[in-house]
């Protein structure tokens, strides 16, 4: 056994996979990580199977069945159109997913952009974008995503770019944070010794070591950002009927409260349980990609 | 020893600001490095010691552009770098490179070893990029590692191999100058040696000239030509190697040697051991930086700095006692 340890310490062998497939593999070990993978996987899997899975045609009006309670024909019931409720959840699950995914994009790029600017380009570039980013913080939150629908008009689309331009400051913020950190580091100073400039120092040294965090952020964000754009459908202002958004059906379901649960039911389940799951695989993200874990 | 300095420094000062208050005046300087003039040679070490904080570092980045100059000047091969513009400084940092002290804090942790040593070939656009590759590659087996490991991450290696790494990126640039900053002293005393041997190997086959500093006169003693000691920003004394360890002048170089440990007991020095901390560089009293600890100070030593007095060929000391000699 101990001649076996020598061994592999001796020779210099191919590496035990890169980081990412180490991290990959705590990260199939990691309790929260199985439970939340596992949601994310079937949310992903809905969204990209598209309409052959569905039971039924999600957008189809049946007024005979309306109402009707959850059983083996219609496991999540039917709304007040009689359309089915399973087959809506299951395609809502791609706009989800797409708000989720887009808004972040959105966020993540512009507010890295800024935050890089800011924490490297000097006193001026920072006090500016630090300035803009004050006053975007400043506004309430949902403030401030129903002013941008309001100057971009009622849709699905704006509401993603509502709540990326919401979810920016916050990912300025960090990352200025991390750049400030960073900034005077050893590594750092070789290649500005080496003469390599600003930009290349920002954006080819500085980005990659702040990254992860980025991420770890990002799987935070993105439930978030979901929530967020189901309340915009559930205020109008977001996704427009018929298209099954989850936060819009909440809406139009919200008045069979009393003699129909099921019709709230069924969208308010799918969002809590895919934002647990979103959330639960974010902190098991956390856990794995730490850096103090990464050589283990 | 007729030829051009390679490097010469005349009157270099490097301040950082002391800033306080609400509107963040600047209501004082620490002299990091104050007044500094001494030329390398080409070829040659020159050995650059003294204690924690008494502005080693600061002056080997001055001397790489990386921090401020205050006031003098920085020659480096006939031309002056101060008040260069960036980008001709930049081209010409090409000859002058860095090894860092610290190689665990030094190389990028997210980025693949071979790629930190090809980083200076890719900034100067220096051939293409399959001929980097190929000067990575020779760079790694000439520092005695295997070329095959260039695509390993830097936590994948051991001190020593770091520190290899290092210098790797310092000397693929094919510099004249190299500055090591105590390339050593955050290696485990086994490693030391091998890492000392390399850098004079590769000064001879590379015909370089290093400016070594370090803190470790043993270190200092094995590799330089000569010496110049450090403290509180300035130099107080420069000589040859074997002039300044056999006849060392100013108070403070013969506190420094006679620390240096003695292997057996018998070789033990008679020690005369420095006492107090050194004063904060903020706010010196007037005249010699050494006066609160110097064991033979005069009352001359608190009124007036003292100038260089240069003694027997080499030999220059900043110490009113050399005066009469």
């Amino acid at each position: 056994m101990t001649d076996m340890i020598l061994e592999e310490q001796q020779t210099f062998g191919k590496p035990t996979g890169s980081n990412f497939a180490r991290a990959m593999r705590r990260l199939l070990r990691h309790r929260s990580g199985q439970v939340g993978g596992g949601v994310v996987l079937v949310l992903v899997f809905c969204a990209l199977a598209g309409e052959s899975i569905l039971p039924y045609d999600p957008l189809s009006i049946d007024p005979i069945n309306r109402l009707k309670p959850p059983s083996a024909e219609h496991f999540f019931g039917t709304d007040e159109l009689g359309r089915d409720l399973f087959s809506r959840i299951l395609y809502g699950s791609r706009y989800t997913l797409m708000i989720g995914l887009v808004s972040t994009v959105i966020a993540a790029t512009f507010g890295i952009t800024m935050g890089l600017l800011a924490g490297g380009g000097g006193k001026w570039a920072d006090m500016l974008i630090m300035r803009v980013v004050d006053v975007l913080l400043a506004f309430p939150y949902i403030l401030l995503l129903l002013a941008v629908v309001a100057i971009l008009g009622p849709s699905l689309w704006t509401a993603m770019i509502a709540v990326g331009v919401g979810g920016m400051p916050g990912y300025a913020r960090l990352i200025r944070g991390e750049v400030l950190a960073q900034k005077d580091a050893e590594y750092v100073e070789a290649m500005r010794a080496l003469g390599a400039s600003h930009l290349r120092i920002l954006f080819g040294t500085i980005l990659p070591n702040v990254l992860p965090q980025m991420v770890i952020y990002a799987s935070f964000t993105i439930p978030l950002a979901i929530l967020a754009a189901a309340a915009l459908s559930f205020l109008g202002l977001g996704a427009q009927p018929p298209i099954p958004e989850w936060g819009a059906m909440l809406v139009d379901a919200r008045t069979f409260l009393r003699t129909a649960w099921w019709v709230v039911a069924a969208p308010g389940m799918a969002i809590f349980v895919s934002i647990l799951g979103m959330n639960l695989f974010g902190n098991a993200l956390r856990d794995v990609l730490d850096p103090k874990e990464m050589s283990k | 020893m007729t030829s051009q300095p390679l490097l010469s420094l005349r009157g270099l000062s490097a301040y950082f600001p002391i800033k306080s208050g609400l509107m963040q005046k600047t209501t004082g300087w620490i002299k990091a490095v104050d007044d500094i003039t001494f030329d390398v040679k080409p070829g040659e070490t020159l050995g650059l010691v003294g204690e924690s904080g008494c502005g080693k570092t600061t002056l080997s980045r001055t001397i790489l552009g990386l921090r401020a100059v205050q006031s003098g000047s920085i020659r480096f091969d006939g031309e002056d770098l101060t008040g260069m513009s960036l980008r001709d400084l930049v081209s010409k940092r090409r000859d002058m490179q860095l090894i860092f002290q610290d190689p665990n804090a030094s190389l990028d942790p997210k980025r693949r070893v071979g790629a930190t040593v090809r980083a200076g070939l890719d900034i100067h656009r220096i051939g293409t990029v399959r001929e980097r590759d190929e000067r990575v590659a020779e760079m790694f087996a000439r520092v005695g590692l295997d070329p095959s490991l260039r695509n390993r991450f830097p936590h994948e290696f051991s001190g020593g191999q770091r520190q290899r790494i290092g210098i790797a990126r310092a000397l693929i640039m094919k510099p004249r100058f190299v500055i090591c900053d105590e390339p050593v002293s955050a290696l485990d005393v086994s490693v030391q040696s091998q890492v000392l041997n390399l850098l004079k190997d590769l000064q001879e086959e590379l015909n370089l000239t290093y400016l070594f500093v370090a803190h470790n006169l043993a270190v200092v003693e094995h590799m330089v030509d000569r010496v110049a000691v450090m403290y509180l920003g300035r130099i107080v004394e420069l000589a040859d190697r074997d002039e300044l360890f056999d006849r060392p002048q100013h108070p403070y170089t013969k506190a420094l040697i006679d620390a240096i440990p003695a292997a057996t007991p018998a070789n033990r020095r008679h020690r005369a051991l420095l006492k107090g901390d050194i004063p904060s560089p903020a706010n010196l009293p007037p005249g010699c930086p050494f006066q609160a600890r110097c064991p033979s100070v005069m009352s001359k030593c608190k009124e007036k700095m003292p100038p260089d007095f240069v003694t027997g060929g080499n030999h220059r000391v900043a110490c009113w006692l050399a005066e009469d000699t």
